[in-house]
């Protein structure tokens, strides 16, 4: 399948250090046994009791590609200790440090800065932490059950539901080996539920424990092959190899001194939950919106009209008394604008800056992606609203857009950027004013905008979502086809 | 005072470059305040404004005697373009309001006004005062004025025949009566912009070069396409001759537009637009077909902004030849605000370089080959200007 890397990044790395607590094994009676027993098993299995219990701290160097190996999603230095502090350091995909320390749960990215998880994320972030809780059964999952016998690979396994667990944590046990073939359970964030796998391609033995080497891991939509490249024991000094860095530390005295800002993260993500969340933009395949484009203090009025399909097909026209009809799409192959000053033009890429309403929901899915630091500035009021104002950076450092977020709402109010035009680079400023609930999400349907000086009043008549799109809309215009090369792939 | 105010203002909130090129618009202020204050009369406190814009060293920026102001705008504008018309478009030659173009099969013709003739006295007012009166201005700028306001002195109800004094051929004051009719061309609007009346004529002169003219860059529906169809038409002819005289701009991107009709290649800019806000960078996209002969602009003093930027950028990019004479050197938005005084404020809200980093505001664009009209031209039935076109696109064989 084809990777979805809006899908990948969002803890993604936690997962993997999530995995890394294999399970116990019992016997092999043909009637279902305890637990307990399944669990023994798979200890003994593995190293035995004393082997497992001595190990104090471990460290996983770890990596995850796709499964043709060509790339490499994931890359990762990961570190627990039997006091339950974790730290992870992370390359791939993101620059990023994150762990438990004492019962705190932080994270640190190059892209948002130092941040101090709460409420589920915390939970999932203190179950991730515990090192070779397998050991700990007894009292981790004092009431944990077989539930019965499955196919895991074509071999017979015990399924073992590991209880009590929020995460819905189940484990498959070979009835021939008693080793761990699978383990399954929910994550579960603040950004939503997402079913995790991992079924045990290959083992390896280091300091007489044998673990899992290579693994084959499913998170929600996306597939890859995990493997541990490295392992090392007891070779972190506590306290100092596993504290969280200075930045949250910071983090953590403003935030209980009441001076620190959300983090831009979550201030963007929680948009995106009020908005209508990930599953409705995740849905959103077509858009039809019309309406007018009122160029204030100009005595002007232009009827505007945008047709989107969600594989890079778009449509949108803008009629202006005096100036005529602008305008612009794609087939999904070739770009092109036209109108009646500058003549019909095939463009070098596509071009969405224009009202900012266009369908994109895997650039606001996938913003990660495409930015290189988002922050948190301050908090003001904007308009009479009080606002985040968060700095968006590319990845080279540029500040390419001024975000302002209700703080009441949390829906975006104000963004603020340069829009790429075939004359350079305009300053654009669009106010969201209202919002309509269309298909489950909140769509914008009036937006202020101050382009280059010049304030405008977008004003949605008709916003249809996930209709039944007319394919001709998207055709490319006979004269912009006779500007293309012959040896063009269009037809 | 309050004029005072207003003209601090609107410069800080308004030039183009924030920082006023480093200018303390603050102190400049400060020591403007209390000597309009103590001003004793009307014409002081102009010239302490002038000196205090003068201190910006920048083009275009002017105080209007409520007296010059008055009849250049000549009350309501925005009923000018539907008036009534005799036909006669004037030019400003050697001091004198002289009939430059008449109309065919208008009243004018049909009354005997030729090309050459002298406006002496319009509708009993004589004419020599108003061009004393603009004598101030920069010469261009003057000419401009000067011409737009007997334009519209000519023009007014079609119920009230124009009573016109005018100097013939034969140096001869003639007093004519002459009906008004509905002028040429197409009503358009265009957001806040008066009505104004779109002329286009494209025609095929007799050396084979082809003839566009357009009075205005508005209306690019119906002008462009017929722009191209000109453009198309002419494809085999050894030049075009694009008569912009007169033409005091409109809307802007049209020069990148018709830019795009001669021009093949692409990345090639006509200048730059520097706001407060953005640069703007007048880039021309090539059209599918463009037209690879020769290329001559005509322009006057009366040709300004959007011309002004078509004709310096295809100079610049030694695509045009330009003929004429120098044009009005107001290539940028300019806007003219009333004081609370009477007294007029004229401003630019941008600055202007063509694609070689010349500045067009406040010096126009200086032809290739400077061509004056004579009254004595007109009143012979030739247009120099053009006349010189054709000879450099078809030059003549001995």
């Amino acid at each position: 399948m084809t990777l979805s890397p809006k899908l990948l990044k969002p803890g993604l790395f936690l997962c993997a250090i999530s995995l890394f607590c294999a399970v116990m094994q019992a016997a092999v009676p043909r009637n279902l046994p305890a637990a307990a027993t399944v669990f023994d098993r798979y200890i003994d299995a593995t190293g035995g009791r004393a082997a497992w219990n001595s190990k104090r701290t471990e460290r996983d160097e770890i990596e995850g590609r796709s499964l043709d190996g060509q790339h490499v999603l994931l890359r990762a230095t990961v570190a627990w200790t039997r006091q339950g502090n974790s730290v992870s350091d992370v390359k791939v995909p993101e620059e990023a440090r994150e762990g438990v320390y004492n019962g705190v749960a932080w994270a640190w990215t190059k892209l948002s800065g130092p941040r101090i998880k709460r409420g589920p994320d915390r939970e999932e972030a203190l179950r991730g932490s515990r090192m070779l809780e397998e050991a700990d059964w007894h009292s981790l999952y004092p009431k944990s059950r077989v539930e019965g016998i499955e196919t895991i690979n074509g071999k017979p396994c015990y399924k073992v539901l590991l209880l009590p667990s929020a995460d819905q944590r189940a484990e498959w046990f070979d009835l021939s080996t008693g080793l761990l073939a699978r383990r399954a359970s929910v994550v579960l964030a603040s950004a939503g539920a997402t079913p995790v796998s991992y079924t045990v391609e290959s083992w390896r033995v280091r300091d007489g424990l044998n673990q899992p080497m290579t693994m084959l891991a499913v998170r929600g939509d996306l597939q890859y092959r995990l493997s541990v490249l490295n392992v090392a024991y007891n070779d972190l000094r506590e306290p100092d190899d596993v504290r969280y860095p200075a930045q949250v530390e910071g983090r953590l005295q403003d935030e209980r001194a009441g001076k620190a800002l959300p983090n831009a993260e979550e201030i963007i993500e929680r948009h995106i939950f009020e908005s209508g969340g990930a599953s409705a933009y995740e849905r959103l395949k077509t858009q039809r919106i019309t309406g007018t484009i009122d160029f204030l203090n100009r005595n002007m009025e232009a009827r505007t009209e945008t047709w989107a399909a969600g594989d890079g097909r778009y449509y949108q026209s803008v009629d202006i008394p005096g100036l005529g009809k602008q305008e612009e799409g794609s087939d999904g192959r070739v770009a092109w604008e036209r109108d009646p000053i500058l003549g019909p033009r095939a463009k070098p890429r596509r071009d969405l800056t224009g009202l900012g309403v266009t369908l994109d929901a895997a650039g606001i899915l996938g913003w990660r992606y495409m930015l290189g630091e988002v922050r948190t500035e301050a908090l003001e009021i904007v308009d009479g609203h009080e606002c985040y104002r968060v700095t968006l950076r590319g990845r080279k450092g540029r500040l390419t857009a001024t975000r302002w977020y209700d703080r009441k709402t949390g829906l975006l109010y104000r963004t603020s950027s340069d829009s790429q035009t075939g004359m350079g680079n305009v300053p654009t400023v669009l106010t969201y004013q209202a919002w309509r609930t269309v298909e489950g999400l909140k769509w914008p349907v009036r937006i202020h905008m101050t382009v280059s000086g010049q304030e405008l009043i977008f004003k949605a008549d008709e916003v249809a979502l996930n209709g039944t799109l007319d394919d001709g809309v998207f055709t490319l215009p006979d004269e912009i086809r006779k500007l293309l090369p012959e040896e063009s792939p269009v037809q | 005072m309050e004029s005072f105010e207003t003209v601090w203002r609107t410069v800080r909130d308004r030039h183009p470059d924030p920082k006023l090129n480093g200018l303390d618009w603050q102190a400049v202020h400060d020591s403007t305040k209390p000597r309009i204050a103590k001003a004793q009369s009307l014409d002081e406190v102009r010239s302490l404004l002038s000196e205090m814009l003068a201190k910006l060293s920048a083009s275009h920026y002017a105080i209007i005697p409520a007296e010059l102001y008055k009849p250049l705008t000549g009350g309501d504008s925005s009923a000018a373009a539907s008036e009534a018309s005799p036909g006669i478009t004037p030019v400003i030659i050697g001091g004198k309001a002289v009939v430059g173009r008449v109309e065919k099969n208008s009243p004018a013709e049909r009354a005997g006004i030729k090309p050459g003739m002298v406006l002496d006295a319009i509708a009993g007012d004589i004419v020599a005062p108003l061009l004393e009166l603009t004598g101030a201005l920069k010469d261009q700028e003057a000419q401009r004025l000067v011409q737009r306001s007997v334009s519209r002195k000519l023009n007014g109800s079609a119920d009230k025949p124009l009573q016109l004094d005018v100097v013939d051929e034969n140096g001869a004051r003639k007093h004519l009566e002459i009906e008004r009719a509905q002028p040429e061309g197409k009503l358009v609007t265009f957001g806040n912009l008066p009505e104004q009346r779109i002329v286009f004529e494209s025609r095929a002169l007799p050396s084979g070069a082809g003839y566009i003219r357009f009075n205005e860059f508005l209306d690019p529906v119906s002008i462009m396409p017929r722009f191209e169809a000109a453009v198309k038409q002419f494809s085999k002819a050894p030049g075009i001759i694009l008569d912009l005289r007169g033409n005091p701009g409109g809307i802007g991107i049209m020069a990148m537009g018709i830019a795009g009709f001669f021009i093949d290649k692409t990345g090639q800019k006509l200048g730059e637009m520097k706001m407060r806000e953005a640069t703007l960078k007048f880039v021309i996209f090539p059209r599918p077909v463009t037209y690879p002969g020769k290329l001559a602009i005509l322009v006057d003093a009366g040709s300004a902004s959007t011309t002004e930027i078509l004709a310096q950028g295809l100079q610049d990019l030694q695509r045009a030849r330009i003929f004429g004479t120098r044009t009005a050197g107001a290539a940028l938005p300019s806007d003219i605000v009333r004081l609370p005084d009477g007294d007029g404020f004229q401003f630019a809200q941008a600055s202007y370089t063509s694609d070689k980093g010349k500045v067009l505001e406040g010096n126009g664009v200086t032809p290739d080959v400077e061509v004056r009209q004579t009254q004595e031209a007109l009143l012979a039935g030739h247009d120099l200007v053009t006349e010189a076109a054709e000879a450099w696109i078809v030059p003549v064989r001995n």
